[in-house]
């Protein structure tokens, strides 16, 4: 068993948690959610975020548009749907359980 | 000299030297190669070019500015390489790639006294080879020479398993990655463990030779 392919399906699932829960306060553009990504230490390289959000979109949870930008190229804008916010309830109910539970379980060892 | 290419990123002009230009280009290349079993590859590539567009921008002081290597460097630090993405992707795509190819009839080149026919039938209805080779000359002795005909037909007509593919499908194997690779890994032992045989035989016969060396030993 490989310690990356576990990182890295951990590392993916909760990323999808968190750029569910930045656009579910507002409507944000591509490189606003690396950023907030970037700053809290989420994300290593940009690359990884473009299959999640493609992917997210594609099951209904995510919704874009393009707007135009006077600084450079178009910025698609991303915006969470009504399927996005009740798959976020969900997450966000797993996470607190999964947390606390994690929690115990490693205070104990 | 350097030549100045003009390029359209995303709706965007920008100047790029030759060097950065054919740096960029191989970059792009590696993506394509990294996301081809994605879902949506075209969006995600799009997604990336924008993305590299928008850090160009950030980089162009002044309108004439010259895209240059060290600028598509720190671009892909910050975007990650390739083989970066291709761990994340590999896991989901790897499942079920594995087809399962139906068994077939080889002569199987590794395992044989004549042409490898009743190895290749042992594979095939999976018993021993030992029980076709007593086969082979209980009805040899009866048939006198009948069963030595039918032995060369069968060797004609049967192909031999040439390729690791072959092999695997000989064996009932299901072929992907995995297996192709366990099967490569068991030529290369067997491969090196005749190349030691052989080294010690000559060796030995060549010390055999000259016993004034092996004297010496």
């Amino acid at each position: 068993m490989k310690i990356e392919n576990t990182t890295a399906q951990m590392r993916k699932g909760i990323l999808e948690f968190c750029i569910l829960s930045l656009i579910s306060g507002r409507d944000l553009y591509t490189s606003e959610i690396l950023e907030a990504l970037k700053n809290r230490k989420m994300l290593v390289v940009e690359g990884t975020i473009y299959p999640l959000l493609t992917r997210l979109k594609n099951a209904s949870l995510l919704q874009y548009r393009w707007e135009e930008s006077t600084s450079g190229p178009p910025r698609k804008y991303y915006s969470i749907t009504a399927e996005g916010e009740a798959f976020l309830g969900e997450l966000q109910t797993v996470w607190k359980e999964l947390n606390q539970a994690v929690k115990m379980i490693i205070s104990k060892n | 000299m350097n030549k100045t290419i003009n390029i359209n990123l995303a709706s965007t002009f920008f100047h790029i030297d030759e060097s950065a230009y054919n740096l960029l280009q191989s970059y792009l290349n590696k993506l394509e190669k990294a996301f081809k079993n994605s879902q949506g590859k075209e969006e995600i590539l799009r997604d990336i070019e924008v993305r590299i567009a928008e850090l160009f921008q950030e980089r162009k002081k002044h309108p004439d500015y010259v895209i240059n290597e060290k600028d598509i460097n720190e671009v892909i630090d910050i975007l990650g390489q390739a083989e970066d993405f291709e761990v994340e992707e590999s896991q989901e795509t790897s499942k079920g790639q594995t087809h399962t190819a139906s068994k077939k009839l080889f002569r199987d080149p590794d395992d044989r006294y004549t042409g490898g026919v009743a190895s290749g039938l042992g594979y095939y209805f999976g018993i021993d080879t030992i029980w076709i080779r007593i086969l082979w000359l209980i009805f040899g002795f009866f048939s006198l020479g009948t069963i030595t005909f039918i032995y060369i037909i069968l060797w004609i007509l049967i192909p031999e398993a040439v390729t690791t593919n072959d092999k695997l499908r000989m064996k009932g194997e299901p072929v992907n990655i995995a297996t192709i690779e366990k099967k490569i890994k068991e030529e290369f032992d067997e491969v090196s463990s005749k190349i030691k045989d052989i080294d010690y035989q000559e060796v030995k016969s060549s010390l055999k030779k000259n016993p004034r060396f092996s004297s010496d030993f």
